[in-house]
């Protein structure tokens, strides 16, 4: 009896590593390749589905905190339509958007609009993946963004259709950023305990104050300069320590988010 | 035979969905397919077990970063010691034997993804091992919540089933 569930199992292993050794051999990965085109549609509505179900659950989850917030934001609007006026004039003024678009043109900056169609599910919860992959161009090093030109994450794998990105709020992830008024502020993003971001190795005697705008530095090939990473919340000195440290917040969340933009240089 | 297995792969299909996708929209991954796999291979046929560990393995695969194969294979590798406990040691259908296998599987599976993961970092920085404790226990608590639902569900249109939660 032991024997024979031996045998059968040891027959069952073997055509297991022989389905696998014609995938690498190049037999089934059109198979691969076109279920994964196949299964891209209805995996893309279902985490649609499912971010709606989620948002419905986050009005009674937040209600306590509802009002107060409502308070807060209605102070904050008087300030901000005021500055929306002061905006608009100097937009009208200088033709800021004229000139960004071509400067935009000028870099030769391009952008692929991708879906989220998953968290990922190599065990880490700082990883997405999007519905499209290299035959789009994209490459592992890409950065991706969302509203407003947001960086929020770097590519770390390329499949055909795939792509699986690595979430800047990850302890392993890294990313060359520079301040936006002095630009020789060059230091490196990371992951904060998988919440926020801490701009490091930022040289002692280089100012850097609270609210300062960080972006990308552009010292990395694939990622342009000038990408928004978020703001300087609080900073970190110590007079033994060589370098100084920063948090940064980023206005949005990737739970917020269902459709993003990756970066092609 | 072939309306089960139709049958089958259209509940691994919902399956799929649901916890790569749909679940994953607020809840970070969770596997899903191991309790199933337990239920499938302690209270139906064979055959059925067989296609749920490898449409299982495959679905993951093409959305996997691993290299193609890893959880076909991990999965197969889960159906054999599962069908060997199930054959040799937890034979009752109770949802003692059910809660254990599964416990099984899963330990199983998060130690072959491991040694996997630790073996690519060796060769690829883009692999790091990250394992959050509390979505282990996350997992476990889920797959036993999806145990008990399915047991009791099984257990009111049959009556073979044991409620055995501790020996007598």
């Amino acid at each position: 009896m032991a024997q024979k569930f031996y045998k059968k199992s040891f027959f069952f292993l073997v055509v297991i590593f022989f389905f696998i050794l014609l995938y690498y051999i190049g037999l089934f990965k059109p198979l691969r390749t076109t279920t994964g085109q196949i299964l891209k549609h209805p995996l893309s509505w279902s985490y649609s589905v499912g971010r709606r179900v989620s948002s419905f659950f986050d009005i009674f989850k937040n209600n306590s905190s509802l009002i107060k917030n409502n308070q807060a934001l209605s102070d904050k609007l008087v300030i901000l339509e005021q500055e929306n006026i002061d905006l608009k004039k100097i937009i009208e003024q200088k033709y800021v958007s004229d000139e960004e678009l071509a400067y935009l043109s000028q870099q030769n900056i391009k952008a692929v609009t991708a879906k989220i169609i998953s968290r990922g599910i190599s065990g880490n919860i700082n990883t997405i993946i999007i519905n499209r992959g290299q035959a789009d161009g994209l490459q592992a090093g890409m950065v991706i963004t969302a509203k407003n030109g947001l960086v929020l994450g770097k590519i770390i794998k390329v499949e055909d259709k795939l792509a699986h990105v690595l979430l800047l709020t990850d302890s392993n992830s890294r990313l060359s950023a520079a301040s936006n008024s002095d630009k020789t502020l060059v230091g490196i993003i990371r992951g904060n305990f998988d919440l926020s971001l801490k701009l490091e190795y930022i040289l002692r005697d280089k100012n850097i104050a609270v609210n300062d705008l960080i972006i990308t530095s552009g010292q990395e090939e694939l990622v342009p300069s000038g990408l928004i990473i978020g703001t300087v919340d609080e900073i970190f000195e110590d007079s033994r320590e060589l370098f100084k440290t920063a948090r940064i917040v980023q206005p949005e969340t990737i739970s917020n988010i269902d459709i993003v933009n990756v970066i092609v240089p | 035979m072939f309306k089960k297995i139709f049958i089958n792969i259209i509940l691994i299909l919902i399956v799929y969905f649901f916890c790569v996708s749909f679940l994953s929209s607020f809840w970070p991954f969770t596997n899903l397919f191991l309790p199933l796999l337990v239920f499938v291979l302690m209270f139906f046929e064979n055959r059925l077990a067989i296609l749920w560990s490898c449409g299982a393995g495959f679905l993951l695969d093409v959305i996997s970063p691993l290299p193609f194969g890893s959880y076909l294979l991990f999965f197969c590798l889960i159906y054999l010691i599962l069908k060997y406990l199930n054959q040799n040691f937890f034979t009752n259908q109770s949802l003692n034997t059910f809660f254990v296998l599964t416990l099984v599987g899963n330990t199983f599976l998060l130690f072959f993804l491991f040694l996997e993961k630790n073996i690519l970092a060796l060769f690829d920085n883009n692999f790091f091992i990250v394992f959050y404790f509390w979505q282990i226990a996350m997992q476990l608590v889920l797959n036993f919540l999806v145990c008990i639902i399915l047991f009791f569900t099984l257990r009111f249109f049959t009556n073979r089933l044991r409620l055995d939660l501790l020996p007598r």
